[in-house]
């Protein structure tokens, strides 16, 4: 990289995280205005996104080549109180939390508990949320049974198609503007709150606009000033891009990122969707305007490259918002999940690399930044340079790029109910997700704690951590005569508890697109303008709603002790096994051998224990699958499980799978860590011996040490084994290259791997950032080691 | 039918072209002072104790290492990795211990798998009787012949069997049909020297066939194998070889006309 981009990366990765209570104070203000509580809701919201955009500080960094910042400088973060409140407890925390913390300044602290919360109190989503939310729901919630993702961040896990790339916001407001003149209000009862919707998503379109003219005037600013004669040109050539995007469809490469950047802006500003926002498929978007500048002789490669290094560090710039609570636990990090696909197929089906695909590489291998996220779509199509190009990357060993299944997802989504073509323009995002990009609200709703609700079918619905009865009485397990009896009374804890999630986020779905529509996001994806209706109310072409399935392998390894101890050999009683989860295995170290060395486990390619993963996977998209919510999505499954297996394994005592209290849970899809003893070929078959197909998103984690990518050839049968698991349908692969060693150095010696980053679950993260429990539980993962 | 096999390993990547499955056959004639896997010196199963970690605390358990397979239970085995084989040109390759100890059950696993399809390599230190070696190298589609020395006597000495009867082997008429790997472990005080190795690329070069030498550098992580089964040790002051001897090592060989893969 050049001088400039290494000096704008290193200032990325020197920014400190912090708090801005910029945005804040901006939408309280607005709000406070007698004018705005007249106003239909989705007019406030596109009327505040034009207030904060004409209000907000503007950044320009020295030697910036794409513009804007979401807070007033890099790694500051706003807060959306209207989604959520902190109070100043919450600010303390996040000030001085050892990990993932966000500086708060002190007129934050005084801003907040002055004017902010008393203002939101009772208005914020969230407490509306808890204020109508069953009691049945706020008991399993509090027990670990499932964690709620819309209580602190907005509905969001959606990334752009191709109409981003293609139109600007004139064009938009020209096509919003006409479904407003075809309104009927004769005879359509729902004219008027659609009239609504589009006003709103015509006024967050203007307040784009708004913002790329304040900055044409800041630029034009400091080009007065400017002794440099290079940097005056560079600078009165962005204030003319500026002045074109995103008000126009973008013509040149420059154009094309810069206007991405002011819509990913848009969504960040207007609320914060989990998952930030996401560019997609870069090489097929980008392709059009690098090709035919390349051959016009307007652009270089290199210039490319410096481009989107430049756009790689805006990415980083932005850490997630802060979240606290549970929702920090089970999605502990800075990262925002951009994540950022290459490869894959075009929309005919067609192989869709191209010479991008493979400068893209190159600028995720030479920027090595936490942000954004990204992976290799891999499809049957594509050539093995490409494998072989992302092996080479992960090779280096920062968990990027993860690699994907084209197939599989295309197959996911039209299982699903999408057309073909919409299926193969989508891809991945966030950890793991398959998403139709650019037509589907694709929103996960909370990861699912499974072996919990084998402990309360152990324990006939109480939980045993509190002594309550948390769920239905499914019988005294000692009295079950078979496997199939207790199998069936976990089915029906199962069910109730599926129940109780579903019956909670339909009333926060309703809470959404009531309180808080998203008109930016929704004049972006379509079909929410033609339908006139907004992102969270259903106005999507697609909507889907997943529940997240967690411990895979531990409930997996479970019920296959149970199945072989218990009612197959008969060497243990139901009754002694629960003898020894009440006691923590204390004074049953034997019986603690047995379950731990001498019991089938899943990831061994071992099919006394693998007939359970897909037994139980099975019953778990039995009780999802299907379902309807009320804004018309369909509820689906994912197994994957960020950073949550830490936090609901605190929540679990002792498990038949010779698991202490307390232990996190097994990871993704991945085995319990460390029981895979026959390598990554039986792990890659156990996984995918349950069926990928019916999910819409499944992640497995294979740790290698650094040796066993040693020499060309090992990066080759690496990609055929990705291959291999490809054919059986596997959804998605990811690679922590770094020795156990290492790690356990890095934890003694912080200090001397400050840039360390490994692979979590479904992203990368600095060592050094996560908990000590997730920083043990990565050691602990196989590394399978070459022979 | 029965024989011994003290381990089946999935994707080993270092044993022949592609991904392939290595079923290690328990028993070997020779006892070569560097061997990484004394676990199969003798033909029975062994007894070891190691420590494995319950509840945070190591407790000792007695493992045996080595069972008896049916030739169908192995090839079950084998074929769990069929996908990968397809995938990336592999298959299976029978090491050990020497496979050749135990003709009769290493050809009967052949024939299942050869009706599979599945490409076969054998890796054998190439002590055997001429007829055991044309029938059992005959059902391979590849040998690894591993090549040690070109003295008879300092074979004899470092490995316990003299070289004669390898280097009958290394003239099998079944080779052309059955393709033929050259394997040469690059030990320091025993065969790291230009002019042993120089002698024994030119034995290398009387058959015509050899199509490629593999150079298998020392290495000493096999010191806790030993430990654990009570067996001296005896090459521990003996260093791994440095980058620039096994380049000299290659050197000779490349220079003799044969294409030099290092680490098989």
């Amino acid at each position: 990289m050049n001088e400039r981009i290494n000096r704008l990366r290193q200032n990325s990765l020197d920014a400190v995280n912090r708090l801005s209570d910029e945005r804040a104070r901006l939408v309280t203000e607005f709000y406070r205005r007698p004018e705005t509580a007249g106003m239909p809701v989705p007019v406030q919201r596109g009327e505040v996104l034009k207030y904060i955009m004409q209000h907000k500080h503007l950044y320009l960094g020295e030697g910036e080549l794409i513009v804007g910042e979401r807070g007033p400088e890099p790694k500051s973060v706003p807060t959306y109180p209207e989604v959520c409140i902190h109070s100043l407890q919450d600010l303390e925390i996040l000030d001085s939390r050892p990990k993932v913390s966000y500086k708060v300044d002190e007129e934050t602290r005084r801003l907040y508990p002055e004017e902010i919360t008393p203002f939101w109190t009772g208005k914020s989503v969230r407490d509306r949320m808890f204020s109508v939310l069953p009691e049945a729901w706020k008991e399993a919630y509090s027990a670990g049974v499932f964690t709620e993702f819309m209580e602190q961040r907005a509905p969001g896990h959606t990334v752009a198609g191709e109409k981003v790339f293609a139109k600007g916001m004139n064009d938009l407001i020209a096509d919003i503007d006409s479904e407003l003149e075809k309104l009927d209000y004769l005879n359509d009862a729902e004219a008027l709150p659609k009239s609504e919707a589009l006003k709103g998503m015509r006024l967050s379109c203007e307040a784009l606009i708004i913002l790329a003219g304040r900055y044409v005037k800041l630029l034009e600013e400091r080009i007065a000033v400017e002794k440099d004669a290079a940097r005056r040109d560079e600078l009165l050539d962005m204030a003319a891009i500026c002045r074109r995007v995103p008000a126009n469809a973008p013509e040149t490469f420059h154009e094309a990122l810069q206007h991405y950047w002011f819509i990913h802006l848009g969504v960040i500003t207007e609320l914060n969707p989990w998952d930030s926002f996401n560019p997609g498929r870069l090489d097929q978007h980008l392709w059009p305007f690098y090709s035919r500048e390349l051959k016009a002789g307007t652009l270089t490669k290199e210039r490319a490259t410096e481009l989107l290094q430049a756009f790689w560090v805006k990415f980083n710039n932005h850490p997630a918002p802060p979240k606290v609570g549970v929702t920090a636990q089970e999605s502990n990090t800075y990262t925002d999940f951009c994540l950022i696909n290459v490869g894959g197929v075009k929309a005919d089906g067609s192989d869709a690399v191209n010479e991008l695909s493979y400068l893209i590489l190159d600028v995720i291998e030479e920027m090595r930044l936490l942000q954004p996220s990204s992976m290799v779509q891999l499809s049957k199509k594509n050539p093995d340079s490409l494998i072989h190009r992302a092996a080479k990357i992960v090779k280096t060993g920062f968990g990027q790029p993860s690699i994907f299944n084209t197939d599989a997802i295309v197959q996911e989504l039209i299982r699903q109910g999408k057309t073909p073509e919409d299926a193969r323009r989508g891809g991945a995002s966030g950890c793991v997700e398959a998403g139709a990009f650019g037509t589907e609200a694709y929103i996960l709703t909370g990861y699912f704690n499974l072996p919990k609700i084998l402990e309360l079918t152990l324990n006939n619905g109480v939980d045993p951590l509190t002594g309550k009865q948390l769920g239905p009485k499914t019988g005294d397990a000692s009295s079950f005569e078979s496997y199939e009896e207790f199998f069936a009374a976990f089915r029906k804890m199962l069910q109730h508890f599926v129940d109780i999630k579903i019956t909670g986020s339909n009333i926060i779905e309703k809470i959404w697109a009531t309180h808080l529509p998203a008109p930016f996001l929704s004049a972006i994806i379509d079909d929410c303008i033609t339908s006139g209706r907004d992102y969270n109310a259903g106005g999507a072409r697609y909507n889907t709603s997943y529940i997240q399935g967690v411990g895979l392998g531990t409930i997996t390894d479970c019920l296959t002790a149970i199945d072989e101890h218990v009612f197959k050999t008969k060497r243990y009683s139901m009754k002694q096994m629960l003898k020894m989860l009440d006691a923590n295995f204390e004074g049953f170290e034997e019986e603690l051998a047995v379950l731990l060395y001498e019991t089938p486990k899943y990831g061994n390619d071992d099919d006394r224990a693998d007939v359970h993963v897909k037994e139980v996977f099975e019953a778990y998209f039995d009780a999802v699958d299907g379902r309807k919510s009320p804004r018309g999505a369909t509820y689906r499954v994912e197994m994957l499980p960020t950073t949550c297996h830490v936090y609901f394994g605190s929540k679990i005592k002792a498990l038949p799978d010779g698991r202490l209290a307390g232990k996190p849970l097994s990871e993704g899809i991945s085995p319990v860590q460390g029981v895979d003893r026959k390598g990554p070929t039986a792990v890659i078959k156990s996984a995918a011996k349950f069926d990928h197909i019916k999910t819409g998103g499944t992640l497995l984690n294979q740790k290698f040490s650094p040796d066993f990518f040693r020499g060309d050839d090992a990066i080759t049968k690496l990609g055929q084994l990705v291959r291999a698991y490809f054919r059986m349908d596997g959804h998605h692969i990811q690679f922590n290259v770094v020795s156990a060693d290492t790690l356990r150095k890095a934890r003694k010696h912080p200090e001397q791997f400050i840039n360390l980053i490994v692979r979590v679950a479904g992203y990368s993260d600095y060592f050094n950032d996560l908990t000590p429990e997730l920083q043990e539980e990565i050691i602990l993962r196989t590394e399978q080691e070459s022979i | 039918m029965e024989g011994v096999v003290f381990d089946i390993r999935h994707y080993a990547v270092h044993d022949g072209p592609g991904i392939r499955t290595t079923v290690f056959f328990k028993g070997c004639p020779l006892r070569c002072r560097w061997c990484h896997n004394p676990e199969g010196f003798e033909t029975g199963p062994v007894s070891v104790v190691r420590e494995r970690s319950v509840a945070g605390r190591l407790m000792p358990i007695t493992d045996v290492i080595g069972r008896s397979y049916t030739p169908e239970e192995v090839v079950e085995e084998v074929l769990k990795s069929r996908i990968f084989f397809d995938e990336s040109g592999g298959g299976v390759s029978f090491s050990g211990g020497e496979p050749l100890m135990q003709p009769g059950f290493a050809g009967a696993c052949m024939d299942l798998l050869k009706k599979e399809g599945i490409h076969i390599a054998l890796d054998t230190s190439g002590y055997a009787s001429r007829t055991v070696f044309d029938l059992i190298a005959g059902k391979s589609d590849l040998v690894l012949f591993d090549l040690k020395h070109y003295d008879s006597a300092v074979h004899q000495e470092h490995t316990g069997v003299p070289l004669e009867p390898v280097l009958e082997n290394l003239h099998s008429p079944v080779f052309g049909r059955v393709g033929l790997i050259a394997r040469i472990p690059l030990i320091p005080g025993f065969n790291l020297a230009p002019d042993t190795l120089r002698k024994m690329a030119e034995i290398l070069l009387e058959s015509p066939v050899v199509q490629e030498v593999d150079l298998l550098p020392y290495h000493n992580i096999a010191t806790h194998k030993y430990e654990r089964l009570g067996i001296d040790y005896r090459l521990k002051e003996v260093k791994v070889p440095a980058k620039e001897e096994v380049e000299m090592a290659a050197g000779i060989f490349r220079e003799m006309g044969f294409p030099v893969k290092i680490g098989g």
